[in-house]
């Protein structure tokens, strides 16, 4: 509101001057919500089809060059290389039956960046063992739109909060 | 006043010769400067943490604040934040403390994010508790240019005892 008081201040004074108005400025993009998180959403979507087929490239794909990785229980992880590693230990031992995030904030600070928190769960069995077990978490997340149109993400941090098992 | 400020800088550039040759485009915020100021925000943190003020760490949070940390249930509100930390200084003494910003970034005006380590010695009846954590914050920038954690999540490395 404050801004457009500004802005109202600042067209009657350019109307006040003699000289003729400056050329117009570019405006500020319009932050498309609608699209930023429906692109927040397909990251994940992929993520849940990447996580349960273990597909290591899928997963790497899921990140930018230089992203970072904060996990409780394992040293920051930065890239989609250190990413697949270390994801590819995990799926040495895990077989991933189901994944699934649910976000309960997304903010679109622009067209090409949300920053978003949330739940998220994955269930798995280990591998020669029976039972089920499920991790529940929590996730904050940079999320970016590169070139190509595809959303990564740049950033996250995440920890299991409880795991329950089913026998 | 500062729109108002604004405003007078913006007729006095306009009815100049060359306000027509030259674009307003806004700042880009400075980030080093902001990392800086965040980085003050955690220092006071650390010291509300020592004193063990629990509305005084609350008050660096904005009012919708939410605060996500391993071990405690997701909390929304600046008052329920204090809450929370009242309950903590009511078991735990924070002894010595240290946060510090290892990355920074204001993707725009009034905005932030940035991420951390955090390091404390706590006393638990007579318990001495040495801890050592991963954090990052969301922050909004309030009217008075102050900088204010609107998210905050974070969890323990490891804990000894």
């Amino acid at each position: 509101m404050k801004r457009m008081w500004s802005s109202a201040l600042l067209g009657a004074a350019l109307l006040a001057c003699s000289q003729p108005a400056p050329p117009e400025t570019a405006a500020p993009a319009v932050v498309d919500t609608a699209a930023v998180v429906a692109g927040a959403t397909d990251l994940w979507a992929k993520w849940a089809v990447a996580d349960t087929a273990e597909d290591l490239a899928a997963f790497g794909a899921l990140m930018t060059e230089d992203a970072r990785f904060d996990a409780k229980g394992m040293p920051p992880i930065v890239g989609p290389a250190a990413m697949q590693s270390a994801v590819a230990d995990l799926y040495e031992q895990v077989d991933y039956l189901e994944a699934s995030a649910t976000p309960t904030m997304t903010v679109a600070v622009s067209n090409e960046l949300a920053h978003q928190a949330g739940t998220y769960l994955e269930r798995y069995t280990m591998k020669g063992k029976q039972g089920e077990m499920t991790d529940y978490g929590r996730y904050a997340a940079a999320i970016v739109k590169g070139e190509d149109g595809q959303w990564r993400w740049a950033y996250m941090m995440a920890f299991v909060d409880s795991t329950v098992t089913k026998k | 006043m500062r729109n108002r400020l604004w405003a007078l800088l913006a007729l006095a550039a306009a009815c100049s010769p060359a306000a027509d040759q030259q674009a307003a485009a806004p700042a880009a915020p400075d980030t080093a400067a902001v990392r800086a100021e965040l980085q003050s925000l955690v220092d006071r943190y650390v010291q509300y943490l020592m004193a063990g003020d629990a509305a005084g760490v609350a008050g660096l949070y904005t009012d919708d604040a939410t605060y996500a940390v391993y071990g405690v249930p997701t909390t929304t509100g600046r008052a329920n934040v204090e809450a929370v930390f009242a309950g903590y200084f009511g078991a735990f003494k924070v002894t010595s403390a240290q946060g510090t910003v290892e990355a920074a970034a204001s993707p725009g005006p009034g905005i932030a994010t940035a991420r951390g380590i955090y390091t404390d010695v706590e006393d638990s009846s007579g318990v001495r508790i040495s801890s050592w954590s991963r954090w990052a914050s969301a922050y909004r920038q309030a009217a008075d240019g102050q900088w204010l954690i609107s998210y905050h999540i974070g969890f323990p490395d490891s804990t000894s005892r």
